[in-house]
């Protein structure tokens, strides 16, 4: 019985393997930020003060209020998001709008932002004296606007309405048409058609999509620190970041407003789904969609809609970062003469900017490759094993997905401070490589697992049969078949950690930078053209990597 | 794949090269401070020459000093802190997280009364906040009841107390010397448009490009520093009191590295870092050492009440209501 039990045990070694490995890396500090939530002074081994600051958050006023505002906020900018971008993805699916590949190209700039880049943009386009002021001046009624709640919001919503519009695009492009001219030959109107034919086939997506920008939203930290801050808009993450890092400092109350934010979005999916389940028109055979022709003042139309946001969205914002960057003086009349001073400075051997391009270089290609690596393995063990190890597996590997960002970080110092960890870890670089791989593994866990799941088992059976050991079948069979969705989980990877700023900003040890945190601090500081010199970089640096890599998928 | 591999292997590599430290170490200390970077990376080296000690210095406001002591509490890795604010130093003495030390050699010579009295810690310097204008608008006669009203007479902005240590003490000090009457007249001042600044140096920028006429709570010595680069601002003490913000150094508990911190603390009060500190325009503790010329005199102006006890006691109350309530105040347009 023993053999048995070790045979098995040797089973499932690989598994049980993946699950510690996740556990400890991304379990533990989730746990540990509820516990200590709950139990202030945890850490130091007592149990006093209970729910102390919960108890606080329910007799201070401001802090109801500002969760409150915060899920109006993310609501709203859900909302902006569909408005500008289910008729972007309706036009692109279903109508033989001209230059569609230009439309589709002009709705990825906006997602490859960094939010906190394009609000920053934003701040030196509106400011008083900025650069909207140096070309045409500003209406005071029109500033006044932009730095409100709805001026925040529709910056948030230019970061996000790209991911509605393409998920409407892919939803719509795939139904077929029969349904809708069945509705027209039994003489439905219009107005009909969509309400009981379009909009219940699409639900799911756009329910989809709208959680999407939603937890976006509700977790981003980059904008409301840029642009709540300066619109006296009080929003969760950007105040939890100012408990854990500014004086008097209170991680009670942090971990606790973390726990909440947490709940919100983990009641935000569910929910989602729930409604997405009550109001979905059943199941469709997927087909080709029929165009539907445009006249020639709709194309105007259309081009003008889709032309406007990406004006408004990449144009106008990209313009004020790289013109702030190379503008010899700031604050003057008119237009300043023009300097490529900034990027001098920028790359000047030892200077704190190249250091910290350096740092996020070297970051991000280790962490995205370890993504990668360790992503593909536990695909590969979870799709070919069953029972419940598997659940608490796939359910541990999406945890940072739902989980925000900043409260993956909080618990990360915590977890790794506690008076029980034998290695020193925090206050070095490691500590960021290994946030940057617990957030952003499950991106490359998913594209391992959608591949893993088309693959047949049938190669690596018959590696094993002919001897092949564990090790030989995963580095000879599963990882060259997995290769392409590799290669794009890693390039995905390696981009959003050269743009990772909250996790960055929590656990840098002392004197390091890495790009997000140079821009985020030189702007704090007033050294705007540094900042945004660095932040030209950083794009330019994540385009050119994208552009090799389409390059070389295609020879 | 290949490339992948190669990027993996340097990655990992660079990392291992600058990730390996980490923790506390005997031969090495670790200094965190409080602004002024120069002057902290002035002295460090100074003091590294001298003594052949390896010293990591972490510069940064007192907000972050004291975020960072806070996540290493139960794994310290800091041997010297200086803030930027006697109000921190005093919490960690009343955490029992200070080592102290019991006769320094030059106490005589220094302000006695800025030290802590049990020489848990010691003031290396001070600053006094108050206002700055800018030469165009400057009245002589201005006094905090002008401005903490709803009609001030122009755009000010203040440091975020949040941010900046000084600027925190400045509101403490405010409030314990006029109690809770004075919270109306903040949420007056921030109806009228008084403006949150991130930091100090972020004040003074936004000041001099014009967007405001003068800063509340503004450390003097960085005004002193920006006068002579010749920024046209003028420092204002207002006749009712400003709040002088001694600068603490103390050692800390956990501490390996006793002896060493203890030949730092010496050195930072030495005749020689504290001509550093007097050149950075700050009001030196040496009492035999110049002050700068733009600073002028070692004359204290009037300054408000404070008791240092009662504002431990009730700073993070005070400072977290001052957040809630009036720093984030929805104001009308």
């Amino acid at each position: 019985m023993i053999a048995g039990l070790r045979s098995s045990l040797r089973r499932r070694l690989p598994l049980l393997l993946c699950a510690a490995v996740l556990a400890l890396a991304t379990g533990y500090p989730v746990l540990l930020l509820f516990l200590q939530s709950i139990f202030p002074d945890i850490l130091g081994g007592s149990l006093a003060g209970a729910f102390d600051a919960y108890r606080r958050i329910i007799e201070t006023p401001e802090l109801g209020a500002m969760i409150g505002t915060s899920l109006v906020w993310a609501g709203s900018v859900t909302l902006v998001s569909w408005v500008f971008g289910i008729p972007c993805g309706y036009l692109l699916a279903r109508t033989n709008l001209p230059g569609k590949l230009w439309a589709r190209l002009s709705l990825l700039v906006p997602i490859m932002t960094p939010p906190y880049i394009l609000a920053l943009s934003y701040v030196l386009v509106m400011q008083q004296g900025g650069f909207g002021d140096a070309l045409v001046s500003i209406p005071t009624g029109l500033r006044a606007w932009f730095f409100s709640f709805w001026g925040v919001t529709v910056v948030m919503a230019f970061a996000s309405f790209g991911y509605v519009a393409l998920a409407v695009e892919a939803t719509l492009s795939t139904l077929p048409r029969r349904l809708e001219d069945a509705a027209t030959v039994l003489g439905a109107s219009w107005r009909l058609r969509v309400r009981y034919v379009l909009l219940p086939l699409t639900v799911p997506a756009i329910l989809n999509s709208g959680l999407l920008v939603f937890l976006e939203a509700l977790s981003n930290f980059g904008v409301p620190a840029v642009l709540g801050t300066r619109s006296n808009l009080p929003l969760l993450p950007a105040e939890i970041f100012y408990l854990v890092t500014s004086w008097p400092l209170d991680l009670a109350l942090a971990t606790s407003l973390s726990s909440l934010l947490c709940l919100l979005a983990l009641m935000a999916l569910y929910g989602t789904r729930w409604l997405a389940q009550w109001m979905a028109g059943g199941h469709i055979r997927p087909g080709t969609a029929a165009l539907q022709p445009l006249s020639r003042r709709w194309i105007w139309a259309g081009w003008g809609w889709i032309g406007g946001l990406f004006l408004l969205s990449s144009v106008l914002p990209y313009c004020a970062m790289v013109l702030t960057s190379v503008a010899a003086s700031w604050g003057g009349d008119g237009f300043p003469p023009l300097t490529l001073k900034h990027y001098v400075e920028l790359f000047e051997p030892g200077s704190r900017s190249l250091q910290a391009l350096i740092t996020s270089l070297g970051l991000s290609i280790a962490a995205a490759t370890l993504c990668v690596v360790i992503g593909g393995y536990i695909a590969y063990v979870s799709v070919r094993s069953s029972g419940p190890l598997r659940h608490v597996l796939d359910g541990l590997a999406t945890l940072p997905r739902v989980i925000p960002k900043i409260v993956v970080a909080v618990g990360l110092i915590l977890a790794w401070n506690a008076p029980w960890i034998p290695l020193n870890i925090y206050n070095t670089v490691w500590m960021l490589l290994l946030a940057y791989v617990v957030i952003y593994i499950t991106d490359a866990l998913n594209y391992a697992n959608s591949t893993m799941r088309g693959m047949s088992p049938n190669l690596e059976h018959a590696a094993t049969v002919l001897g092949a050991g564990r090790y030989t079948v995963f580095t000879r069979i599963v990882l060259p078949g997995l290769r392409p969705a590799l290669m794009a989980a890693w390039l995905t990877t390696f981009i959003v950690c050269m743009r990772e700023l909250v996790a960055s900003v929590l656990l840098l040890p002392p004197g390091v930078d890495v790009t997000a945190t140079y821009i985020f601090n030189q702007f704090e500081q007033g050294d705007i053209a540094a900042a945004m010199a660095m932040a030209t970089v950083t794009i330019v640096i994540s385009t050119i990597v994208l552009v090799g890599f389409q390059f070389r998928r295609r020879p | 794949m290949r490339l992948a591999y190669w990027s993996t292997v340097l990655g990992l590599g660079w990392i291992l090269l600058a990730g390996c430290d980490g923790g506390q170490r005997e031969d090495v200390l670790v200094v965190y401070s409080a602004g002024p970077r120069p002057v902290a990376e002035d002295i460090v080296a100074a003091f590294s020459r001298e003594t052949e000690a390896d010293v990591e210095l972490f510069a940064a406001t007192t907000g972050q000093v004291m975020a960072r002591l806070e996540a290493e509490r139960y794994r310290p890795r800091a041997d010297v802190v200086i803030f930027a604010s006697r109000v921190a130093a005093e919490a960690l003495k009343h955490d029992q997280r200070l080592l102290r030390y019991a006769e320094p050699p030059w106490l005589s010579e220094t302000e006695t009364d800025w030290h802590d009295p049990d020489h848990y810690y010691f003031a290396t310097s001070a600053a006094l906040v108050g206002m700055a204008f800018r030469d165009s608008v400057y009245d002589e006669e201005a006094d905090w009841n002008q401005f903490l009203s709803p009609d001030p007479g122009m755009r000010l902005t203040m440091p975020s107390p949040s941010r900046s240590g000084a600027a925190g003490d400045l509101v403490v000090s405010l409030v314990l010397d006029r109690g809770d009457a004075i919270w109306p007249e903040l949420l007056d001042a921030r109806g009228a448009g008084l403006d949150f600044a991130a930091a100090n140096s972020q004040a003074i920028s936004t000041t001099l490009v014009g967007a405001f006429d003068g800063i509340l709570g503004a450390v003097d010595y960085l005004i002193f520093g920006q006068i002579a680069d010749g920024a046209p601002l003028i420092v204002h003490y207002p006749p009712s009191g400003s709040a002088l913000v001694e600068r603490p150094i103390g050692i800390l508990a956990s501490t390996p590295n006793a002896e060493l911190s203890r030949r730092f603390v010496d050195y930072y009060l030495s005749t020689e870092a504290q001509e550093r500190v007097a050149a950075a325009h700050l009001l030196p503790a040496r009492t035999d050492v110049g002050v700068s010329d733009i600073r002028g005199s070692r004359d204290l102006p009037p300054l408000l009440e404070r008791d240092i006890e009662t504002a431990l006691k009730q700073q993070s109350r005070i400072l977290r209501r001052f957040q809630l309530e009036v720093e984030r105040a929805e104001i009308a347009r």
